[in-house]
């Protein structure tokens, strides 16, 4: 606010009103006082003190002197008028100079409410268009996700492939037990989690082929008995060790609340090599196991297969009993999580 | 706050401390305080816009001046109050009730002027170190004068009432104490000389507050045989011939006084006395403006507000402008003089003690309603000044704001 220069500013007349009103309330009370005390005290004289006043022209003193005080008590009067119009002044400015403040304070709230409110509108707005960036985005880096899974797969897929393709050269473990401890591992590994989300039947395919494509050793032509292979497993199977190594590999001695549903040639492999550690002939060993692991429904087993029912057989069998794995490991976590705080009781 | 006084209030005893208790409870020193606000805002004020409260000077150097232990001149934010004691004989007992109410206000009084009766309470009160005791040995002063006055106890008894509170006395009353008061108060100057003695400290005068007496002054017709010599004053009075201002402090300790004394003396009653080899009777023989000498006394003592304590109803008061001075007149608020022909002597005669206190309770009284009245007017005005000042003050923080730059 800027000073005024007209002679109405407000410091000018704040300083400018004097300080003698005090006095001149004094003087106006005391000039009414003494006309009223000289009316009165005429108005009690009796006939002689008025005889005598008139004579001795203390009457004519007393009215002279009554109205010259009211004529100064009306002076004074007049002159409190002024200072209190010159005092009224300042205040009616100040009033006046609020208003003007008041008023600008207005206009300026209501320019920044409309600009809040464009600015609300805007960030609702940018709210929006960051909603839409972010769900894009959230699709867009899940499409990458599952793509890098579907490549990281691949390579752990690729790599045993390769591995299985060049084997060391002991332990020579017969090509069946090589295929699914293959296909038991891909399961196992970054490609059967991919199976699990939603690709399974792409990696089964991909193995399969890699499997028939490029095996260590040439497959077999035609169709082959399922228990001369497993006879041949027995047999070929360089030593008690190797036969026990296969067995655990393949689920021998997990306890049943941590094993999962296997399929019946897997099963049956490992029946097989569990009874020929105990001693059994390779072909009743064989027969024995394939009595017992195979049956009817998803136990069915064929009793001769081709190399490439074979083949999809022990992956398909590997990927499922993986997927049992990964789900009873899943609710065994979700169960954990919920009893959180309640502690475990220690099982598992 | 309670109202005005009774004035028949028997609760007005003679205490050694005062009157009794105050009308003003918790409030006595409010009129004090006004007076101090008023003269410290009269500081603030800018000088060039209004017009200042003119600021007392130093007395000028007089011959004969009183020796060197003078009271420090007061600070310029102070108020001098000057105190203008108006002559009449038994009714400055009235002056002595306006002395009980201010010394309990708690204001102090820069000087003092008296004539007649008020010269005398004047003197008690400029020896006092401050108005309160001054008060003091004023009461006791006329306590004693009035139990000695020769009147009788019980001599109003059955009495009535006047509006000021004392006893109603008919003119044949009048008439027939005439004489004995005169030939009473006669006989009692020696009484009149033992306590001026006693209640007048004129060493405390010489290095006190000024104070100032009226006397008439006698021409010195030493040629003329003593009755012309009667004559010729008695003419020189009736043609108003002036009385004269004393101040008192530059004179010898005796010679205050005779002076206090002179200006006490009734003709006829008491003996002319002589003062720097002048003789001198009663002040109130001088012109009315003599009575109450206000505004040489004012102009001479540089005193901001005077307040003058009549013993007239309707005691005129000068028509020169007052000045730079504020002037507070308390004039009784009823009759004090007994009616009839011989009503003013008796006011001057009568010492009574039952007169005495009654005038007294009518002067406190008289004087709590003007004051009381000033202290509602003057606190009003200064809360109008503060919230003035609040306002100015507020306003002054709104413009010093800076206001923030709008929004684009």
């Amino acid at each position: 606010m800027t000073p005024r220069d007209d002679a109405l500013s407000l410091e000018i007349v704040a300083r400018g009103v004097p300080l003698v009103d005090d006095r001149l309330l004094l003087e106006l009370t005391n000039d009414l006082h003494t006309a009223n005390d000289l009316t009165r005290a005429a108005a009690r004289e009796g006939f002689f003190a008025r005889l005598l006043g008139r004579a001795t022209g203390r009457d004519r003193i007393r009215e002279r002197t009554v109205r010259d005080r009211m004529l100064s008590s009306q002076q004074l009067t007049l002159r409190w008028l002024t200072h209190l119009s010159e005092r009224m002044t300042v205040t009616d400015l100040v009033v006046a100079e609020v208003s003007e403040e008041v008023h600008d304070a207005k206009k300026r709230i209501e320019r920044v409410e409309a600009a809040g409110q464009w600015s609300a509108a805007a960030i609702g707005e940018l709210g929006a268009i960051l909603g839409r960036l972010a769900g894009d985005t959230g699709r867009f880096l899940s499409d990458h996700e599952r793509r890098l899974a579907a490549l990281e797969a691949q390579l752990a897929l690729d790599r045993a492939a390769r591995r299985w393709r060049h084997p060391r050269p002991d332990p020579e473990l017969p090509w069946l037990v090589g295929a699914v401890l293959l296909a038991r591992e891909v399961a196992s590994g970054p490609a059967g989690t991919y199976a699990f989300t939603g690709g399974e039947t792409l990696m089964q395919r991909h193995l399969v082929e890699r499997m028939l494509q490029d095996p260590p050793v040439p497959w077999f032509e035609g169709v082959k008995s399922v228990p001369g292979m497993l006879t041949s497993v027995v047999r070929d199977l360089p030593s008690e060790n190797h036969r026990l190594m296969v067995a655990e590999l393949l689920g021998l001695g997990v306890a049943d609340e941590l094993s999962d549903a296997v399929g019946p040639l897997t099963s049956a492999l490992a029946r097989a090599t569990e009874l020929a550690v105990a001693g059994a002939d390779p072909d009743d060993a064989a027969r024995s196991a394939l009595r017992d692991s195979s049956g009817s429904g998803d136990l069915f087993l064929p009793s001769s297969l081709s190399v490439e029912q074979l083949v999809r057989r022990i992956v398909a069998e590997q990927f499922a009993e993986a997927r049992q794995r990964r789900i009873r490991l899943r609710k065994h976590t979700e169960s954990d999580d919920g009893g959180n705080g309640g502690g475990r009781d220690g099982t598992g | 706050m309670r109202g005005a006084p009774d004035i028949n209030d028997a609760s007005y005893v003679d205490e050694a401390d005062g009157i009794g208790d105050p009308p003003y409870p918790g409030g006595a020193q409010d009129i004090a305080r006004a007076f101090a606000g008023w003269a410290a805002r009269a500081e603030s004020v800018a000088a060039g816009h209004a017009a200042p409260v003119p600021r007392a000077r130093p007395a000028p150097e007089e011959p004969g001046a009183a020796p060197a232990a003078r009271p420090a001149f007061p600070s310029p934010g102070s108020l001098r109050i000057g105190l203008v004691l108006a002559g009449g004989g038994a009714k400055g007992a009235y002056e002595l009730g306006v002395c009980d109410y201010l010394a309990e206000m708690g204001l102090e009084i820069a000087a003092i002027a008296g004539t007649s009766i008020g010269a005398l309470n004047g003197a008690v009160l400029v020896g006092a170190p401050d108005l309160r005791t001054g008060t003091r040995r004023l009461a006791g002063f006329w306590e004693r004068f009035s139990t000695r006055s020769g009147v009788t106890p019980f001599a109003d008894q059955g009495l009535p009432l006047d509006a000021a509170g004392a006893a109603a006395e008919g003119t044949a009353r009048q008439a027939r104490l005439l004489a004995p008061r005169l030939l009473g108060l006669r006989r009692r100057i020696g009484l009149l000389e033992e306590l001026v003695d006693e209640a007048v400290d004129a060493a405390a005068i010489r290095a006190g507050r000024p104070l100032w007496v009226a006397a008439y002054p006698l021409v010195r017709t030493p040629a003329l045989p003593v009755r012309l010599r009667h004559l010729v004053e008695v003419l020189r009075w009736l043609g108003g011939a002036k009385g004269a201002i004393l101040r008192l402090n530059g004179y010898p300790e005796h010679q205050i006084r005779e002076a206090v004394l002179a200006s006490a003396a009734l003709p006829l009653i008491f003996p002319s006395r002589v003062v720097e080899g002048c003789t001198y009777l009663d002040g109130g023989l001088g012109g009315p403006g003599d009575r109450t000498p206000v505004r040489a006394f004012a102009e001479q003592e540089h005193c901001e507000v005077v307040v003058v304590v009549h013993l007239h109803p309707d005691a005129v008061v000068s028509s020169h402008p007052a000045g730079p001075v504020t002037r507070i007149d308390i004039r009784p608020s009823v009759p004090i003089i007994p009616p009839g022909p011989l009503g003013p002597l008796t006011g001057l005669l009568s010492f009574s003690p039952d007169r005495v206190q009654a005038l007294r309770r009518l002067g406190y009284r008289d004087a709590w309603v003007r004051f009381e009245e000033l202290r509602r007017l003057l606190g009003v005005h200064n809360s109008l000044s503060q919230a003035e000042t609040h306002m100015l003050a507020a306003f002054q923080r709104l413009c010093d704001t800076p206001r923030p730059a709008a929004p684009s």
